[in-house]
């Protein structure tokens, strides 16, 4: 099965002829000037849009936000004003199309100011009016690319995933890996240092499996061997020299619920965590990270790269205390230099103070936020409803649940666009099961806008899209390997040989 | 006169080996075809068509996928499988008789065997016939020109299009366009003109053959090295060399060889002969390859999704099941009849029929959620829907699993999930109209209270939060009953289960329910297992009186137990004969060994 891509899909029924004529006329109409509806009945009310967003932020370099109008309506015609100018169009289908020159120029213009929609609906000739609404422009760019993993929400069982990296000005999707060319492989934790692709690291399991490090353009795997006493390595984040890589060891597991809308609940039975020096091919720990009596996973480091952040929770028999397992959040000093780990851990928040469990922490580029997922119990909140976005401040830590961007379903998975104004996060508030992106601008004072999903060129792609929008992470550029030179290393080499000391 | 002698012979051939085919495929195998149906779903929308024509050998599976859309039809699905492998045959008649003069090739029968056989094997793809078929045909354009460099330009065209529209057939096109061209020129025949520069010709098109598949690869496409060669059109593994597929890809320039070159050693002369080996080799390779012990399991679980739960019986009484799909259909047509409590041990039950565990291969995974579905476990059923739709080799996604999951999220409220299946459902030819009278219960709690099977299965369903695990389904059941106090399905799962696996205590713990369940008697199953139990006491405990045995079952007892003193305990077949039907001889000689 070919998944939508975001295309215009027409049945081939009686309607044919008409969606056919309506094409063509909105082609002629899209090169004339297309007059504001004359006469139209005010309705005092908003349009009934989807994506549903009345009031946002975007940045100036986005794709087009279109969106369907959800009213009884054979065509609509949309205005935009804005300092520049107005854009304005009819549309057939009662979907936006904005041609991405026009959008982009029209954006440019109006950096730094707000936009104002209007929407008329036409039904049978006659013309209603809606109330406007306005998204602010932000000067702010966003990075140049998202990446992301697109899987069916599944259980055991996969046929067909990948890595995708999505041109955030455009509509433009690309491969960056996936099932047709490495069949039967998962692939997953896609982390970059600095938000580029340069320095990028990813996981193949199953089939050709291993950490694969992409450095200097050039592809290396990484499978432990006897040198090492785990397997293999998740949940990686890069040091900000690109020199270290920091991950958790875990032993993930599934369950699948009877009742409720909770598809399955992942639970680590065991975790501790490593850091890789890339030049040297070797991992190190410290005792501190590398605990019986402790589970330690999601590491981070700071933007100054002398402070690991993680998540650590006692350990404890699984799943038998699944419900009650709360991670706490905790720092070590790392000295670069010397690739010393400090000799005492801080603990910043416990489960005390909040009555949750925390995990996925990702520090701002600025070093004074760090936003995580806060659940009821867990470290794998992508399948717990409650699960919502916080925030910590550094400076004062104080910590702030981010009501503005949450909803009543899952927020996980997040992390930082490189100016540190973007945050991408994941979240099913769509229908409860596909996790979608999206995005949300902080300004200087931490306060988060409005978020806003990821922009598609069709706004009825969600209606047949069978896949989740998974680790949405923003890069600068596109990856500069082939997905054709990922699959050579993946099935040519055995993999280099890593030393593992534990006392640093 | 001979012309129309041989073209008349020929025809005769095609019709016996089209009848041939069409009784295998609708009368021994037809239940394969249906199936094959149910692994696809075949949208009807320009971004479907696009989508395939946007990949090597997209058409051919897009035409495949269309014509297994009506295999819904056990005749019409006879009828096109029949038609096709014919005219591949066809074909290559009139392939070799454009270059070879006339004759009666009956050799060209050889291939359609080759793919019938492979039919058999459902991960070999309806589309790779089509492909091959095609094929075959764009060589017969191509030998219509009679001029060289015609022929070689045109030669280069189809190469180009057999690739990107039929996949790896373009393998077939090119050895047999380098053979067609090595005859013309050997044999001289005068209708056509031979190419003078086939030392440039044969190299240049081999090497484009080849390259082609490398570029696309490299510039167009991120796929499979295979599968850039070979597309996904034939085998459900693309990934893989399949052997079969590679036969038939030569087969065509075999018989060139074999015409051409070979000393005629009466393919011609002795037809008869040889078309009456041929149909043999049919119908014997037919009984020894075709998998007829999963065409009989196939026949029972095609009768699930209809919900046909007599017509299960029906045929359970005329060919007892065996396998594990067919008496996991069996038990849901006994329950959903309600005469699983009657008619248990009357198909020689095993325990583990009432549930299968997770089997990605075929169909497994969509047949195990049936008795999740319909006790009211709907998160399990939903489970094994996506897992099927996530175990395809060739990423098609099963209409069944599809229709079911849009099901399942009916009854549970998730109207957003259900519209998004049934977005798919409303584009294919035959779901259509359910899918739009699904779609009149999304947001309309008081619609699903009138439907005849989601108002039970929403009332049926779990309070309790517990994991799924195979092994212990007999909690899952004991949860189903405490959410749902009237769920007999449930109650007569858990009590057979009880008793399947021998175990009286459970079976009495959860007798006394019986009572608050609309039986006009006390159940025959519960009764024999009742008497049973009894003859293990000194006293009979007072609290089990209250429950009726019948004089007939008590009867039947002490004649069981009478001829088992007498011998009857090794003489099972015997016993079987006379006692078959009973939970005591299931006790007595049935083995029970869990998964």
């Amino acid at each position: 099965m070919e998944t939508p891509t975001g295309t215009t899909y027409i049945l081939l029924n009686s309607k044919m002829s008409k969606l056919l004529f309506v094409a063509i006329l909105s082609l002629l109409l899209w090169n004339c000037s297309t007059p504001v509806p004359e006469n139209a009945v005010d309705t005092a009310k908003l349009p009934t849009i989807f994506p549903e967003n009345y009031q946002t932020t975007i940045p100036y370099n986005i794709a087009p936000i279109n969106f369907k109008v959800n009213e009884d309506a054979d065509n609509i015609f949309v205005s935009i004003e804005g300092k520049s100018g107005k854009l304005e169009n009819t549309f057939s289908e009662n979907k936006t199309d904005w041609a991405i020159k026009d959008w982009s120029a029209f954006l440019e213009g109006n950096k730094g100011d707000s936009i104002r929609f209007t929407v008329y609906t036409s039904k049978n000739d006659s013309w209603k009016k809606f109330k406007s609404f306005r998204y602010f422009v932000s000067p702010d760019p966003v990075d140049d690319y998202l990446f992301y993993r697109l899987i069916t929400p599944g259980y055991q069982t996969w046929n067909k995933m990948g890595l995708y990296q999505r041109q955030l000005s455009t509509f433009e999707e690309s491969t960056i890996l996936d099932n047709k060319i490495m069949p039967h492989s998962c692939m997953n934790c896609h982390t970059l240092a600095a938000n580029n692709p340069d320095n990028m690291v990813f996981h193949i399991r199953e089939n050709k499996s291993g950490t694969f490090i992409i450095k200097d353009g050039k592809v290396e795997k990484l499978v432990s061997k006897k040198e090492t006493p785990f397997k293999s390595v998740s949940f990686p984040y890069w040091h900000p020299s690109a020199k270290y890589i920091a991950f958790s060891i875990n032993k993930v597991r599934q369950v699948f619920p009877s009742e409720g809308t909770e598809r399955a609940h992942a639970f680590d039975m065991g975790s501790d965590m490593v850091i890789y020096d890339v030049d040297k091919e070797e991992y190190f720990t410290s005792p501190l990270l590398y605990a019986d009596d402790a589970f330690e996973s999601f590491p981070c480091f700071s933007p100054d790269g002398r402070s690991l952040y993680f998540i650590t929770a006692p350990a404890a028999p699984m799943p038998h205390e699944l419900r009650n397992i709360q991670y706490s959040l905790c720092r070590i000093d790392f000295d670069p230099e010397t690739a010393l780990l400090g000799e005492k851990v801080d603990t910043l928040i416990t489960p005390k103070i909040t009555g949750k469990s925390l995990t996925m922490p990702r520090i701002s580029p600025d070093g004074k936020h760090i936003v995580m997922t806060f659940s009821d119990y867990g470290n794998f909140p992508a399948y717990n409803e409650e699960a919502d976005l916080y925030m910590y401040n550094i400076q004062d830590s104080s910590i702030t649940r981010l009501d503005v961007i949450n909803s009543d379903q899952v927020e996980s998975y997040h992390s930082w666009s490189s100016n540190g104004k973007w945050l991408v996060f994941s979240s099913r508030r769509m229908d409860g099961l596909f996790m979608n992106s999206y995005f949300a601008h902080i300004d200087e004072n931490g306060n988060f806008s409005q978020p806003f999903l990821l922009p598609q060129q069709d706004p009825d792609f969600h209606k047949s899209f069978l896949f989740s929008f998974n680790l949405p992470e923003f890069s600068i550029k596109p990856v500069p390997v082939s997905a054709q030179q990922i699959e050579k290393v993946a099935k040519q080499s055995a993999g280099d040989k890593q030393k593992f000391d534990t006392t640093h | 006169m001979k012309e129309i002698k041989d073209k008349y012979i020929i025809r005769f051939w095609n019709g016996l080996f089209f009848i041939a085919l069409l009784v295998f495929w609708r009368f021994f195998y037809a239940d394969h075809l249906l199936q094959k149906e149910q692994m696809q779903l075949f949208l009807l929308t320009f971004g479907y068509l696009k989508d395939h024509l946007s990949l090597q050998g997209g058409l051919a599976i897009y035409l495949g996928e269309f014509i297994t859309q009506f295999f819904l039809n056990k005749w019409v699905a006879a009828i096109l499988v029949s038609i096709l492998l014919i005219s591949l045959a066809i074909g290559i008649q009139k392939v070799l008789k454009a270059i070879l003069g006339n004759g009666i090739y009956i050799l060209s029968f050889l291939p359609i065997l080759g793919y019938h056989f492979m039919l058999f094997n459902p991960y070999y793809k309806l589309s790779g016939l089509v492909a091959v078929t095609l094929s075959v045909w764009s060589l017969f354009l191509f030998v219509q020109s009679k001029k060289a460099k015609m022929r070689t330009t045109l030669g280069f065209i189809l190469l180009l299009l057999n690739y990107w529209f039929l996949g790896g057939t373009f393998i077939l096109f090119v050895l047999a366009v380098i053979l067609v061209e090595i005859l013309l020129k050997s044999k001289a025949n005068k209708s056509f003109k031979a190419n003078q520069s086939l030392f440039i010709f044969i190299p240049a098109f081999v090497i484009v053959g080849l390259v082609i598949p490398y570029l696309t690869r490299q510039f167009l496409i991120t796929d499979h090295l295979l599968s850039a060669y070979f597309s996904r059109a034939f085998y459900q593994f693309s990934f893989l060399i399949s052997a079969p597929v590679i036969c038939m890809l030569v087969s065509l320039p075999i018989l060139l060889l074999i015409y051409g070159w070979l000393p005629k050693i009466g393919f011609n002369s002795f037809y008869g002969v040889w078309g009456v080996l041929l149909l043999a080799v049919l119908v014997l390779g037919s009984n020894q390859l075709a998998e007829f012990s999963e065409e009989k399991e196939m026949s029972f679980d095609n009768l699930v999704p209809k919900q046909e739960w007599n017509g299960i019986i029906q045929l359970a009484e005329k060919v007892p099941p065996e396998g594990k799909q067919a008496k996991l259909a069996l038990s849901l047509a006994l329950a959903k009849t309600g005469q699983l409590s009657t008619k248990l041990f009357h198909f020689n039950p095993e325990p583990n029929d009432f549930f299968i565990p997770f089997n990605i291969r075929g169909q497994a995974p969509i047949i195990a959620n049936e008795p999740y579905f319909y006790l009211g476990l709907t998160n399990f059923s939903k489970m094994l829907c996506i897992e099927t739709i996530e175990s395809t080799p060739d990423e098609t996604m099963p209409v069944r699993a599809v229709k079911r999951l849009a099901e399942n999220y009916i009854i549970d409220g998730q109207y957003k999930l259900a519209e998004r299946y049934l977005w798919y459902l409303e584009r294919t030819l035959f779901y259509r109209k359910w899918a739009i009278n699904a779609k009149q219960y999304l947001y309309n709690d008081d619609k699903i209270t009138t439907h005849p099977v989601w108002r039970e299965l929403r009332k049926q369903r779990v309070h309790d939060d517990f994991y799924y695990q195979y092994e212990n389904n007999d909690l899952a059941l004991v949860s189903l009953l405490r959410s749902d106090q009237q769920n007999k399905m449930a109650y007569e799962y858990l009590m057979g289960w009880y008793l399947l696996r021998k175990d009286f205590d459970e079976f009495l713990k959860y007798l006394p329910l019986v009572n608050t369940f609309d039986y006009k008697k006390f159940p025959v199953v519960f009764q024999e297992a009742l008497a049973y139990i009894f003859t293990l006491y000194d006293e009979v405990p007072e609290n089990l009186k209250q429950f009726p045995i019948s004089a007939e079952v008590q009867q039947q007892l002490n004649r069981y137990a009478q001829a088992f003193q007498q011998g009857g305990s090794n003489k099972p077949d015997e016993m079987k004969k006379l006692f078959g039907n009973t939970y005591w001889y299931y006790v007595h000689f049935t083995e029970f060994e869990n998964e």
